[in-house]
């Protein structure tokens, strides 16, 4: 053997690579597809999710926008309020300033603020016992030294350059004392680095003085973000609260339909006892009554036709049996009339003769009728040996080639080079080939039969194929009854029993194997026996096709598609193909 | 079956409409009691203020506007790079004008003026008005009258309008900048070593500060804490915070107030006196917050934190001995709170054979002084039965004075214009110390008190125009002690034959002055803070004074009706307390 090159790492194409993660996703979307059809509770908590997360999307952003309406406005027009409040008092302010000189409210106070400070003093809270105002106050006169003032951290650089326009544009109209123009900006105050949400007023008032208020909204946006945030945990509450209740709900029906469904296919596999356990009296307890009655019924009656079957086949045997001895005597009279035949009349001769062939068949067919009763009784067993199955065609061969020539047919043999080794029975493999080889000779029309040979890793097959009268469809599944005949009114040519291939059969599943037969009128028949090359295994394909490839490439051209064609042996067929 | 689940139905249904259509309220009523916050906590550690806010100049501005928009830039502290006062200088006087140094008070009131109408590209503008107090960096207060004048000089600028192009160094406000832009803090230091017990050790420094709108007031008051003493207590106190420490935050929490110092803490200092001093100087803006110290960032103690809760060193400020001690009769008398009065046990309580006045106890009451005659100080411990005992023999001696440490001082005036000061510790071998007081060794004396804090002293010097009120400090201990830092703070008019009859500390920052003349005699309040002077009540009986706190008693001079008197606050005049008494005092005062 050449010492084999170094595996080279093989290098995938993206494309590969995205053709893989295609097929997984699909595999994977499958899968869910398929748990999605199968469980009604998940399609009901599904449901119930999606409906319930919308519902509480859908009123927790109206609840929020509401709030948040209801908040900022009124912060606004409580902002607004104080604004025109305190424009009024440092409007008076000023008009005193102007004016006469006002006297301190305080008489023991000994030193006098200017009006202005004075106002600026209670708006912010600074004279004694004033309260720290919770807003700022910045009046900026731009065109008077010494005229500009600020209560708290508000600076010039705090105001909006759009109010600051507006209010400028108010000035130069002199459009004074209007309706404070209220912003909502991030304000960066003196001494702080973060910006904060704030409401700022502004407006203009005689004497070139313009009013600015700076309203901090942190206190409404941090107690709505709380509000946002209780929203959202009492919605994921509410939703997953929801989604517990249909899971709950849900259980309650879909467990006991989930049991019923068990039992039923406990019940289809065969145990006819498994029943239900029924609680209460609701509509689920019922269906469990019912279930449990149906079960009962048909254990009776399968009992009942079990037993009669039983006594049938029992009935069967024993007449078999029975029909031995007195045979055996006939048998031995016969036998001494057939060999002193030449000595009887012609029309005696003949008789003697016909009777011995028909007690030669009444024999192999009490024989096959034993054999038959033996698989009914479950008695019969296989002697296994790895075998060449060409060896055992040639033997079946060669047995059916004296019938063969007296109907002038011709057998073609295709067999591989290589041995098929298979663990069988040869005894009864041969015996079904025999079988198969019998009914294509009889049904054969003279025509030639074709034996081919196939096995692959598993398996080993022998088809063949005849291009006699074919069988009409349907009958590929009733040749393999017991004593079926395709024309009633046909005779048996070369005298079998009727049983050959039910036994057949019988053998091939004993083998773990399938005997299948296609046909068509016209085209002949084939049949074609497929076995396990290991005894045990299960089969999952044959290695020769059922259906002949001239016939299959003549129905491709015709576009024909025939019915599937299902196996003897139940599901194996649909792998076969 | 049907009949009962259908009325199930109608229960819940009016159930139903009961809660929802009748109007039940939104808010419930009632409920378990909410604890509120109190109002304070949670404070952001800042004073409300307002301020000046900068404007630039305008082109269209007369000089005396430039003048005036500049001043009132000065009185902007916004912008520490002062970025729009600078718009007001030409580059020129950008480059020279330093606004560092002492900032000039001037009062409300002033007047920018144009001396000449200029010729059009430059003017003069003359800013009049009163000095009444100069801020030093370090925050100090010192009040002064004069007339001040100051003059800017102007220059049109490119855009037609004025700038200044020269002008002096220093910041000038007016008294109303000074009331936005600074509050009255009252710093604390330690009165001699820091590891003392703690009672009676700390020293106020009352001092101006800044309102920095760029970070709280709390940390303005802390890092100027860590700056030290201001001069007027330079030497005679310390501090418990190793140099170069540095305060690199202080937060505000919910009811602790956490100050993140930074700084060698290697030779830790006693840890009490350093939090009793940021207790008392943050009282004010913690508002009976805990304060928690951290040091640089760490807890400051490897095994936990230093945490001063709001009361802890209450004692570290003296606490007043209320009991009032007075002479009648030749005999010392006490009298406790509730009026009633008993002579004092032992030689005090007994007649002296000569009489004697101006009695001064000690701390506790424990020890008696007086004079007797004009040279000499007496001294008895109170209590004991031992004679009187001549402490101190002089030329012409003040009234006694007890300082806190136990250590008696008087004044002896050797000649017309000399004065020594002389310092008595009772138990020490050479018992008479004289003190060195350049201020005063070259003036007349009149009254001398030591300040119950140990570290401040008053005295009343004669000048030929009048007399003047002058406090000083006790700086450095031992042989090296001295008296210096003299401040004026109040000065008598001869012309209205004012005279200084008495004095006495009320606390540690004020001073109660009782000035005679011819209308009668008044007792006056000066702050040591500002050198503000309140007039307090006037009353022609009174001599002598004595305060403590809020208690303010005085004596009356004749003989025939000598009484001790104590003013009602609230109904402001004076109730006789002790008829035949004179010369009240507190002790230590």
């Amino acid at each position: 053997m050449p010492p084999s090159a170094p595996k080279k790492p093989r290098r995938r194409t993206l494309r590969q690579l995205l053709g893989g993660l295609r097929r997984r996703a699909r595999r994977a979307a499958g899968q869910v597809r398929r748990t999605w059809r199968r469980s009604l509770q998940l399609q009901v908590v599904t449901s119930t999710l999606v409906i319930s997360v919308t519902v509480v999307a859908v009123l927790g952003a109206f609840l929020t926008d509401q709030i948040n309406q209801s908040v900022v406005n009124e912060r606004v027009r409580a902002a607004v309020n104080d604004a025109i409040a305190d424009r009024v008092q440092i409007v008076d302010a000023l008009q005193r300033q102007d004016g006469e000189q006002v006297k301190s409210a305080d008489p023991a106070k000994d030193v006098r603020e200017g009006p202005l400070d004075e106002a600026m003093n209670a708006l912010g809270g600074t004279e004694d016992g004033g309260v720290e105002a919770r807003y700022d106050v910045l009046v900026l006169n731009p065109t008077e030294p010494g005229e500009s003032r600020a209560t708290g951290k508000a600076g010039t650089a705090s105001i909006p350059a759009p109010l600051r326009r507006d209010v400028e544009r108010d000035m130069k109209r002199q459009e004074y004392n209007t309706k404070p123009e209220a912003y909502r900006e991030n304000v960066t105050f003196i001494g702080e680095t973060k910006p904060q949400l704030t409401l700022v007023t502004g407006v203009a008032v005689e004497g070139g003085y313009q009013i600015y208020h700076f309203f901090p909204l942190s206190a409404e946006e941090e107690m709505l973000s709380r509000v946002r945030q209780v929203l959202l945990v009492v919605g994921l509450g509410l939703v997953l609260l929801l989604v517990a209740i249909a899971f709950l709900v849900t259980r309650q029906v879909v467990i006991p339909v989930r049991l019923a469904r068990q039992a039923a296919e406990r019940l289809a596999a065969g145990r006819l006892d498994e029943r239900l356990k029924v609680r209460g009296e609701d509509d689920l307890a019922r269906l469990a009554t019912s279930f449990n009655e149906m079960a009962a019924n048909l254990a009776l009656k399968i009992h009942q036709l079990e037993e009669l079957s039983q006594v049938q086949r029992q009935f069967v045997s024993d007449v078999s049996h029975e029909l031995r001895t007195p045979l055996t005597t006939v048998r031995m009279a016969a036998d001494l009339l057939y060999d002193s035949r030449e000595d009887f009349d012609p029309m005696a001769c003949r008789s003697a003769e016909l009777m011995q062939a028909q007690l030669e068949r009444f024999e192999s067919m009490l024989a096959d009728l034993l054999e038959i009763s033996r698989y009914d009784a479950g008695a019969a067993t296989l002697d296994l040996d790895p075998t060449d199955l060409r060896d055992v065609v040639l033997r079946a061969v060669a047995d059916s080639e004296a019938l063969a020539e007296r109907h002038g047919t011709r057998l073609e043999l295709r067999l591989p080079n290589e041995p098929c080794m298979a663990e069988i029975d040869s005894r009864r493999v041969e015996r079904i080939l025999r079988n198969l080889l019998f009914n294509a000779i009889e049904h054969g029309e003279g025509r030639e039969i074709v034996v081919s040979v196939g096995a692959d890793r598993d398996a080993v097959a022998v088809a063949v194929r005849d291009y006699g009268v074919g069988l009409k469809p349907g009958e590929e599944h009733m040749v393999f009854d017991r004593f079926w005949r395709a024309d009633p009114s046909r005779a048996r040519t070369i005298g079998g029993t009727g049983l050959g291939l039910a036994i057949s059969r019988e053998d091939a599943m004993l083998h773990g194997g399938w005997l299948q037969a296609w046909g068509s009128p016209g085209d002949g028949s084939q049949f074609r026996l497929s076995l396990p090359r290991e005894a045990g295994a299960e089969l999952r394909g044959s290695p020769l096709p059922l259906v002949p490839p001239e016939v299959e490439m003549r129905r491709t051209w015709r576009g024909h598609i025939t019915p599937v064609l299902s196996p003897a042996t139940g599901e194996g067929a649909l792998y076969a193909e | 079956m049907r009949s009962r689940w259908a009325g199930a139905a109608a229960f819940a249904a009016v159930v139903t409409l009961a809660c929802t259509g009748s109007g039940c309220a939104v808010i419930s009523t009632g409920g378990s009691p909410a604890s509120l916050l109190e109002v304070g906590e949670g404070d952001p550690l800042s004073v409300p203020f307002q301020r000046m806010v900068a404007i630039e100049p305008q082109a269209s501005w007369t000089p005396e506007q430039v003048a005036k928009g500049l001043q009132a830039a000065m009185a902007s502290f916004d912008d520490p790079r002062r970025e729009i006062l600078r718009r007001y200088l030409t580059p020129e006087a950008q480059r020279t004008w330093k606004p560092g140094g002492p900032v000039t008070v001037l009062e409300d009131g002033v007047r920018f003026v144009s001396p000449s109408k200029g010729d059009g590209k430059t003017a003069t503008v003359v800013l009049e008005g009163t000095e009444i107090a100069v801020i030093d960096d370090d925050g100090r207060y010192v009040p002064a009258r004069k007339k001040t004048i100051r003059s800017f000089d102007l220059v049109k600028g490119a855009d037609g309008g004025y700038l200044v192009s020269r002008l002096d160094n220093g910041l000038v406000l007016t008294a109303a900048d000074v009331r936005r832009a600074y509050r009255p803090v009252n710093l604390y230091f330690l009165n001699g070593t820091a590891d003392t017990d703690g009672v009676g050790s700390l020293v106020v420094d009352p001092v101006r500060l800044r309102i920095d709108p760029h970070r709280t007031f709390a940390e303005t008051i802390v890092e100027r804490l860590l700056g030290g003493p201001s001069t007027a207590l330079k030497g005679a106190v310390n501090t418990a915070f190793p140099t170069g420490t540095r305060v690199e935050s202080i937060k505000p929490l919910e009811d602790v107030v956490v100050i993140n110092l930074a700084g060698d803490f290697s030779d830790r200092p006693a840890d009490s006196a350093l939090a009793a001093q940021l207790q008392w100087s943050l009282r004010d803006v913690a508002k009976g917050r805990t304060i928690e110290v951290k040091l640089n960032g760490e807890p400051f103690y490897d095994s936990g934190t230093l945490q001063i809760s709001p009361k802890e060193f209450d004692n570290w400020v003296p606490a007043p001995d209320e009991t009032v001690y007075y002479v009648a009769d030749g005999r010392v008398h006490m009298m406790n709170k509730a009026g009633t009065g008993a002579t004092v046990a032992g030689t005090a309580g007994q007649k002296k054979n000569d009489t004697y006045t101006d009695p001064a106890l000690s701390a506790g009451g424990r020890f008696l002084a007086v004079k007797a005659g004009e040279n000499g100080i007496w001294g008895s411990q109170v209590g004991s039965d031992a004679p009187w005992k001549e402490w101190i023999k002089g030329t012409d001696l003040t009234s006694p004075t007890w300082n806190m440490d136990g250590s008696l001082w008087v004044v002896d005036r050797t000649a017309p214009n000399a004065s020594q000061v002389i310092r008595y510790d009772k138990d020490d071998p050479v018992p008479q110390t004289p003190i060195k007081a350049a201020d005063l060794e070259s003036t007349w004396v009149d009254r001398f008190e030591v300040a119950r804090d140990g570290v401040r002293v008053a005295a009343v010097v004669r000048h030929d125009d009048g007399m003047s009120v002058q406090v000083g400090a006790i700086v450095g201990t031992g042989a090296t002690q001295r008296l210096d830092h003299f401040q004026t703070l109040l000065t008598t008019v001869e012309k209205k034959q004012e005279r200084v009859l008495d004095l006495a500390w009320r606390d540690a920052a004020h001073l109660l002055v009782l000035v005679g003349s011819k209308a009668g005699a008044t007792v006056m309040e000066v702050s040591i803070g500002d050198g503000k002077v309140t007039p307090v009540t006037s009353d022609k009986r009174i001599t002598s004074i004595t305060a403590l706190g809020e208690r303010m008693l005085a004596g009356t001079a004749d003989d025939e009706e000598a009484e001790v008197l104590e003013f009602d606050g609230t109904k402001r005049e004076w109730e006789t307390k002790a008829e035949g008494g004179r010369w009240p005092a507190f002790s230590l005062g």
